[in-house]
């Protein structure tokens, strides 16, 4: 009974063990595709004109001649 | 009536919102390239190059067959890299994007030491944003220029486009170095940054220092207490131009839209810029700044004192710091400087604090003169120019930190092994070159193109030999003294000023190290550098040094593209040297839209 347990949980670890390398495996393969592929630098140069037209291009800005008007003056 | 009309406004709402998601989908969806000679993935042509360049198939005269030269040549290629005059990293290019269709394979060793670089490099930014730093993000949103950062990895790649071996390891180093010091100067930017937590000043603020890019971290040296002090224009502008030609022009055309000339030097344009377009971070109570480079600087100081309406503090250096008597000036304004900082920072200045960062900032001096003789008298100084260069400058104005210290003791057993083994870290050297003059700051990688094109190695910079003296920190006086004659040799001000006869150094330099070409870099804007032009121009023809002139606009890609930067090395190596280039894919690349 003994020994069943034993055997039972050695091939529990085993099994675990393989599925911690499937895993590493697979995103190392994963990982490395986008690495390679320059997948991370194609999606930057796809997102950053979007960025700039939809966001940064329509952010309300201080008028910097407004604000620094008569300071000059003051001193 | 109200129930109506609310209705109506969250329909028009709900509308416009999918409509800018559609936009938003197509653009995202759209090719990044879509020339002429765009290659579609599920194209004959893509095909062709496939079968050429991956698999051991020739083809002639329209037969395929399988080649056993060309299968253990592909094996070989795979294994150790394809050798650089075999090589074509030009075919790697998209269009005109500047991107690659993959990253290189450098072999599989090179190729997986790369992997892990990136993995690394994602993971500094994981690391800030695990810390529960929604700021970094906030940031993000807030300022344009930090979409830049993005884009800062590719700036990793293109920096050492080509290397291998040690000479990719040891420039990588300081690649990593320089990414991490970054992200910690923009977490520390941001965590103190009032404009992101609601116009509130936390406990942050009140303890960082803010100043100019060129005033070394040194001032801060003798404050225990204070969280960091912080170049403001170095993540906000110097530095981003380097990662991302694109995003500076923005700025340049924001200050010449109220009035600045359009000639004016494009460092300070882009610095004043930044203020007309209220894009600076809030993050200390007072500002020092400094003279230098130039009066383009001045310009831009005054600007930014009217823009952040903070206690504001000029730190200037004498131009002529070779005279003697001008050295207390210096010093008298370094510790006017230090009781303007203790009032508005609100702590004690500590001297022996002060000493002891001292000494640990001249460990990297020292590490820096032996890997300046180690360049010049060798051919196994690992380090490339770029990284040399830009290491440097980044290092001497961030100031003494931890990161810095444990990449020159990684670099320094690289190199010692580099220098026993009498390895040749950049074997297909033909010229031994110098770079002289202000460098063009959207292209500070042009020298591993001039290596990868035509082999022209380039062993020193002229920035690069900015104050290098130890400064002895066993006495005060000393100290002081050594320190005011370091911070008066400033970046472009060893050789810029101080007499035209430092900027004529270039020969004696070339002597030291060894080089045999001089690479002079043309600011088409800079009047001071100009100036000099016809007598750099006779002295060479006197004394028969091959000098390339390349014209740049510092940091406006516009004015002289980058084409155009080596066109003017490709003619000159053609018609003056006759040589042929080591990788022809590369004379003639279109990176008009790149990074």
């Amino acid at each position: 009974m003994r020994g069943c347990r034993k055997k039972k949980s050695r091939c529990l670890i085993w099994r675990i063990l393989w599925t911690v390398v499937k895993a590493a495996l697979i995103a190392y393969a994963a990982l490395f595709t986008v690495f390679y592929f320059n997948l991370d630098t194609k999606l930057f140069y796809r997102i950053m004109p979007i960025l700039n037209k939809y966001h940064y291009d329509v952010m309300p800005h201080k008028d910097f001649a407004e604000s620094i008007r008569g300071q000059n003056d003051q001193a | 009536m109200k129930a109506v009309s609310k209705l109506t406004a969250a329909a028009r709402a709900a509308k416009k919102a999918a409509v800018t998601a559609g936009n938003i989908a197509k653009d995202f969806c759209a090719p990044i390239y879509d020339g002429p000679d765009r290659e579609k993935f599920f194209s004959r042509r893509h095909l062709d190059r496939v079968i050429d360049s991956y698999t051991p198939i020739v083809r002639e005269d329209g037969k395929a067959a399988f080649s056993k030269k060309k299968a253990k040549k592909l094996a070989s290629d795979f294994w150790y890299g394809v050798p650089h005059g075999e090589r074509r990293l030009g075919d790697l290019y998209i269009g005109d994007t500047g991107i690659t269709r993959h990253r290189e394979w450098r072999g599989v060793v090179d190729t997986n030491y790369c992997f892990t670089v990136w993995l690394c490099l994602l993971g500094l930014i994981g690391r800030t944003l695990a810390q529960g730093n929604i700021y970094f993000l906030k940031g993000l949103w807030r300022y344009r220029w930090m979409e830049t950062y993005l884009s800062g990895i590719s700036w990793v790649d293109r920096g050492n486009e080509g290397l291998r071996g040690e000479a990719l390891r040891a420039s990588t180093l300081h690649f990593i170095a320089m990414f991490d010091s970054s992200v910690q100067q923009l977490d520390s930017q941001f965590l103190a940054d009032a404009n992101l937590h609601g116009g509130k000043r936390n406990e942050r603020w009140y303890k960082t220092l803010q100043h100019d890019e060129t005033v070394p971290g040194h001032i801060a040296y003798g404050f225990p207490e204070l969280y960091d002090d912080i170049c403001v224009q170095l993540t906000t502008c110097f530095l981003r131009n380097h990662v991302n030609q694109q995003t500076i022009p923005w700025y340049i055309d924001a200050v010449e839209s109220v009035g600045l000339a359009p000639d004016a030097c494009s460092l300070c344009a882009a610095e004043s810029g930044l203020c007309v377009r209220d894009d600076y971070p809030d993050f200390s109570p007072c500002f020092v700044s400094n003279n230098m480079a130039c009066d383009g600087s001045v310009g831009t100081s005054i600007l930014q004192e009217l823009y952040f309406r903070k206690p504001f503090h000029s730190f200037p250096a004498p131009m002529r710091h070779d005279e003697e008597e001008l050295h207390q000036y210096t010093i008298d304004e370094f510790l006017e400087c230090i009781e303007f900082m203790e009032k508005h920072l609100n702590m004690k200045w500590d001297w022996d604090t002060f000493y002891k960062r001292i000494e640990k900032f001249n460990d990297q001096t020292r590490f820096e003169l032996e890997k300046w003789d180690v360049a010049a008298k060798t051919s196994s100084s690992p380090v490339s120019s770029v990284a040399q260069a830009l290491y440097r400058i980044f290092y001497f104005y961030v100031g003494d930190r931890p990161i810095f210290h444990k990449t020159d003791r990684k670099v320094a057993r690289i190199m010692e092994r580099c220098v026993r083994k009498n390895i040749q870290t950049f074997p297909m050297t033909r010229h031994r070159a110098l770079v002289w003059s202000c460098a063009p700051l959207y292209y500070s990688y042009i020298t591993t193109w001039l290596y990868n094109c035509w082999g022209i190695n380039v062993v020193i910079n002229m920035d690069s030999l900015m104050g290098h003296n130890i400064i002895d920190a066993s006495d005060r006086d000393q100290c002081l003294l050594d320190f005011a004659k370091m911070y008066e040799k400033g970046v472009m001000r060893t050789h810029a000023v101080g007499g035209y006869e430092h900027f004529l150094e270039v020969f004696d330099t070339m002597e030291q190290f060894d080089c045999d070409m001089v690479i002079m870099f043309d600011q088409v804007a800079c009047k001071g550098a100009q100036e000099l032009h016809g007598v750099f121009e006779d002295e060479y023809r006197k004394r028969g040094v091959h000098a390339i002139w390349v014209p740049h606009e510092l940091l406006d890609h516009r004015t002289v593209e980058r084409a155009e930067m080596r066109k003017a090395v490709n003619d000159y190596m053609f018609t003056v040297m006759h040589e042929e280039p080591l990788d022809p894919s590369l004379l003639e690349i279109d990176d008009s839209r790149g990074w």
